[in-house]
């Protein structure tokens, strides 16, 4: 039984990685393009969100290569994102994908119990001991962890680089090397050797970079298809990019908190309950942002973000951080975006020099 | 101390609590009134341009008490009393209200759990304490609040017309005649009666939504609530299924989908609300409806 999941990121490269190891059969859907999202949307009723859409088109083009069987996480809401998978079952049943599906919820919803034994019905094919599986799960969390700072690590750089191009294409070849590699061990010699190279990089150090914050809803985050390409974008034009919200991020908030650890919890001015999605985090990042400016990103119709949004509104005026908003949909109209980035980085520039004197 | 109680959200569903609950207090409570033109302007002016009608409505609201009371009640409500979620514009409701500078005015924005009473009572306490509430009448006002939401019989259920259709949707909607243009006296006209999800029992929800195989236990209140009586009614004969969505919301944008694919082959309809309040092609849609159901009856 061929399984497969949704795309989110670089999540698929520690995922099939895993899986490989494990020997269970394995479809990675190809990357997400213009033609996944036509494919998503001919099967996605019209008002549910981006992600939505782009997974829909992930899964049917999983399916047009064989893949039988879907292994989705999900959450309690209530955003959204955690009825995902009821609903994709759904359209995509009715559409004539029918495929079977895991839905890994959080132990806390289902039982700690329920969890284990969906988790062993996704390894039911796999003749690995349960002591290999933790290794091979412990091994692809940690790929995953290093990946995502090795990535950040770049995305700083690309502000002090002599040619930031350089970084772009760093990313992207780091990617594809990975996605080639065989098993975690050669996975890891990658991480190695990328490692090295970013120490190598010609850098520029008078450079003083406009520093962004990139942050907002996750998956928009996450997955660059789905912002337009918005971080190489603010690269290549010299900016030095954090963006706090990826896998580890992810992993941090939601398995973190739902497993019996107990957590220290600081109350917050703004929005200092969680209504859902990740709005009570986006907020927390963007009042504790240092860098120059910030532009937060979500997709249409994001009910936790909307709200995420009023209060960054709030932080503008009473905070003086400079925010940018920017709401992706369907409607991939790239020209418009790549203005208003442009217009705000020119903003800052120009501010940096007139108030900050440099 | 004049405290303002706007009549909008969900006001509608908790209405005989709140009411009860404000009398005898010892603190002057002052009701917003019925939405107007002037409400929905005000707050299509304060709020974040991508809410949802519901919250524009509600940003009015509070911006008008705001204007004529020292403070304004605008509850959190984070779980229902059966323990689901509504929606995080529900739970975030004091946060798109606050981001318009009306936040020092606002009180009762602790979390509320409905499914338990001691944490209720404990929230609710907190803060009538400080508005200087002896304690005894807080907890007769509590109890008797509690009393008068549960005695209370909520929801339409009307006999007497020729067609019935279950009046899917959110109960801001629903009860709110400006905002739904009139569309329970129009249906009437047009002799259709409805019935709504109130006066379907939990009991009947819940096996309404046992056979339904789904994957996960939903976890959205709108959702148990339209799907679970759309199921339990479609066996007690009503002749269609009317859902008043309002633009942009994420939870029917999910809801309306899980119906249609369990209708089995009776009529559906939805109707979406916007800020525009466009009514002719509002009424020319219902007119649809209305023949729709003519024509399935002479069948």
């Amino acid at each position: 039984m061929k399984m497969t999941f949704p795309h989110l990121g670089p999540a698929y490269l520690a995922a099939a990685l895993a899986l490989k190891e494990l020997g269970i059969p394995v479809v990675v859907p190809p990357a997400n393009t213009g033609k996944t999202l036509e494919k998503g949307k001919s099967v996605s009723p019209e008002e549910m969100c981006l992600p939505f859409k782009f997974m829909a088109g992930n899964l049917i083009e999983a399916y047009d290569m064989g893949a039988q069987c879907v292994i989705m996480p999900a959450t309690m809401g209530p955003c959204r994102l955690g009825e995902y998978g009821e609903l994709l079952k759904q359209v995509l049943d009715q559409a004539g994908y029918a495929m079977e599906w895991i839905l890994l919820d959080t132990p806390k919803a289902i039982g700690i119990k329920e969890w284990l034994r969906r988790l062993g019905t996704a390894g039911r094919e796999s003749n690995a001991t349960v002591l290999k599986a933790a290794r091979v799960l412990t091994g692809s969390v940690q790929l995953m962890l290093s990946l995502d700072r090795l990535e950040a690590k770049i995305k700083e750089q690309a502000g002090y680089a002599r040619h930031p191009g350089d970084c772009v294409k760093m990313l992207r070849s780091l990617r594809k090397e990975l996605e080639a590699s065989e098993n975690l061990r050669a996975a890891g010699r990658t991480m190695a050797k990328y490692r090295r190279a970013v120490k190598m990089l010609p850098v520029n150090s008078r450079r003083r970079p406009v520093k962004i914050l990139v942050t907002g809803e996750i998956y928009t985050s996450i997955e660059a298809s789905a912002n337009q390409n918005l971080e190489e974008q603010l690269m290549l034009m010299g900016c030095s990019v954090k963006r706090p919200v990826n896998i580890s991020w992810w992993m941090a908030h939601t398995i973190r908190p739902s497993l019996p650890v107990p957590g220290r919890q600081r109350k917050r001015v703004y929005l200092p309950y969680s209504i859902g999605g990740y709005a009570k985090e986006t907020v927390k990042e963007i009042r504790d942002s240092e860098e120059d400016g910030i532009i937060k990103i979500m997709p249409a119709g994001c009910m936790p973000e909307i709200v995420a949004k009023a209060v960054s509104n709030l932080i503008q005026e009473k905070e003086g951080k400079k925010i940018l908003h920017l709401v992706f949909d369907e409607m991939q109209a790239a020209a418009g975006y790549e203005t208003r980035i442009e217009a705000f980085v020119d903003m800052l520039e120009r501010r940096r020099r007139v108030f900050l004197g440099n | 101390m004049r405290v303002g109680v706007p009549k909008a959200y969900f006001y509608y569903a908790y209405k005989p609590f709140v009411e009860s609950f404000c009398q005898g207090l010892g603190i002057q409570v002052e009701f917003s009134g019925d939405t107007d033109q002037e409400i929905l302007e005000r707050g299509n002016r304060v709020c974040v341009d991508e809410a949802c009608l519901p919250v524009k409505v509600m940003c009015g609201h509070v911006k008008k008490l705001a204007d004529s009371c020292d403070a304004v009640a605008l509850p959190r409500i984070m779980r229902t009393e059966f323990g689901e979620s509504i929606c995080p514009k529900v739970a975030g409701a004091a946060d798109l209200a606050a981001a318009s500078e009306m936040d020092k005015k606002l009180i009762f924005t602790e979390p509320l759990y409905l499914d338990d009473r001691k944490k209720l009572e404990k929230a609710l306490w907190k803060q009538c304490k400080k508005l200087g509430i002896r304690r005894l009448d807080f907890k007769v006002n509590f109890l008797n609040a509690l009393l008068s939401q549960e005695m209370a019989e909520r929801g339409l259920d009307e006999e007497g017309y020729r067609y019935k259709v279950f009046l899917a949707g959110h109960c801001y909607n629903i009860y709110d005649p400006f905002v739904n243009m009139d569309l329970i006296e129009k249906l009437h006209r047009m002799d259709i009666g409805v019935v709504t999800e109130e006066r379907v029992t939990r009991q009947e929800k819940d096996s309404g939504l046992a056979y339904a195989d789904l994957m996960k236990k939903p976890y959205w209140s709108f959702f148990v609530n339209n799907f679970g009586s759309m199921r339990a009614l479609r066996k007690k004969g009503i002749d269609g299924v009317l859902y008043l969505s309002s633009f942009s919301c994420g939870t029917d944008s999910f809801t309306v989908e899980m119906l249609k694919k369990n209708l089995n082959g009776m009529p559906f309809f939805v109707l979406k609300l916007d800020e525009q309040r466009g009514e002719a092609g509002f009424d020319t849609r219902l007119e649809a409806f209305a023949e729709l159901l003519k024509g399935r009856s002479r069948q």
